[in-house]
């Protein structure tokens, strides 16, 4: 049985210091230090016992600001256009973001997440424990990204 | 759910959400794996080879557009859901180590409050919008919602700990519990 729509519903927030998406970071670099926490239901706090052993997360959230859905487009860090299954660009179908934190803390059903490049007050959708076995592959290719030098956010760029 | 008891002063977690905080998804393509039971499937993304298929995107919705630029990179993440799942607790005994039970969110039970899930696959190649890959342990038939490219310097963080999974006698790379 596909659903053929289906309704998420927020397990919490994700609070950062970027209140603007002109203030938010490119995702990865030059956000090491950025600190940020992660709000979960109160409801909820059996789930988070053992996390404090991973010390990074996968946080999956909702886009909730993000414009149109352009299906090619230039980038954050491209004027070229790309496919937007070649990029994290926040304007996609179905608005689901992917950050990956660092865990330095938890206090209750707060997690204080260092590395965030979310927008402040963000619609929490999933964690998930980040685990080498399955999640890393150091020696991936960057794709278009790889001759790409770092540089701010294109301004106005949506 | 309520019945827990609560340690601290409710926080305003929905009051901070700038929208309305839901979203409605709807699947952009199929996952077409070798694994068409729950029990069959195997745990996530061991890539020696196993776990062939294909996501076939959707015709008529222009997504072989969306995919140009892909076939440039290794890895692609998956978000698909768990759409035989139904139900949760907050505790789960995973099927790895002693049967104890752990907070859900320590681990990647597929029985979550919003059942996505998330897994990183080798791609084989592309042809229009059917992309062939390898490493998948999603279950044939299941939605697709959305793919990104891998980028190792967002993804990839080799010193990273695996919390309870370190500390299983046969390491974190062990098999599952007999049955």
């Amino acid at each position: 049985m596909t659903p053929a729509a289906w309704t998420l519903h927020p397990i919490g927030a994700i609070r950062s210091p970027w209140k603007t998406k002109e203030q938010c970071p490119i995702q990865g670099a030059a956000l090491q230090q950025a600190l940020g926490s992660v709000e979960l239901d109160p409801a909820l706090e059996p789930g988070l016992t053992d996390i404090e052993g991973f010390s990074h997360l996968m946080l999956l959230y909702r886009f909730d600001r993000a414009g149109a859905i352009e299906l090619v487009r230039p980038t954050f860090l491209d004027d070229r256009p790309h496919g937007i299954f070649a990029s994290r660009h926040p304007c996609r179908p179905n608005g689901i973001g992917l950050s990956i934190v660092e865990l330095v803390g938890r206090e209750g059903t707060v997690l204080s997440v260092r590395g965030i490049d979310v927008l402040d007050a963000t619609p929490l959708l999933d964690i998930k424990p980040y685990i080498p076995r399955f999640d890393l592959f150091p020696q991936a290719s960057n794709g278009w990204v790889e001759d790409k030098g770092w540089r701010d956010k294109p301004v106005g760029r949506e | 759910m309520t019945s827990h008891p609560r340690r601290k002063p409710e926080k305003s977690y929905t009051a901070a959400f700038a929208g309305t905080g839901e979203l409605t998804l709807t699947p952009i393509g199929l996952v077409e794996s070798p694994y068409r039971e729950r029990f069959g499937v195997p745990r996530q993304g061991t890539l020696d080879g196993a776990g062939r298929g294909r996501i076939v995107l959707n015709p008529g919705a222009n997504f072989e557009q969306a995919l140009q630029g892909v076939a440039g990179f290794d890895m692609l993440w998956v978000i698909y859901g768990f759409h035989l799942n139904s139900g949760w607790n907050p505790m789960v005994t995973p099927t790895r180590g002693p049967k104890v039970k752990r907070g859900l969110f320590a681990t990647r039970a597929p029985h979550r409050p919003n059942p996505i899930g998330l897994t990183a696959v080798k791609i084989l190649g592309i042809q229009g919008r059917t992309i062939e890959v390898e490493g998948l342990d999603i279950l044939d038939g299941s939605p697709v919602y959305d793919l990104k490219p891998y980028i190792p310097y967002a993804d990839a963080f080799p010193a990273a700990r695996s919390g309870w999974l370190d500390e299983l006698p046969e390491g974190p790379t062990g098999p599952d519990r007999p049955s």
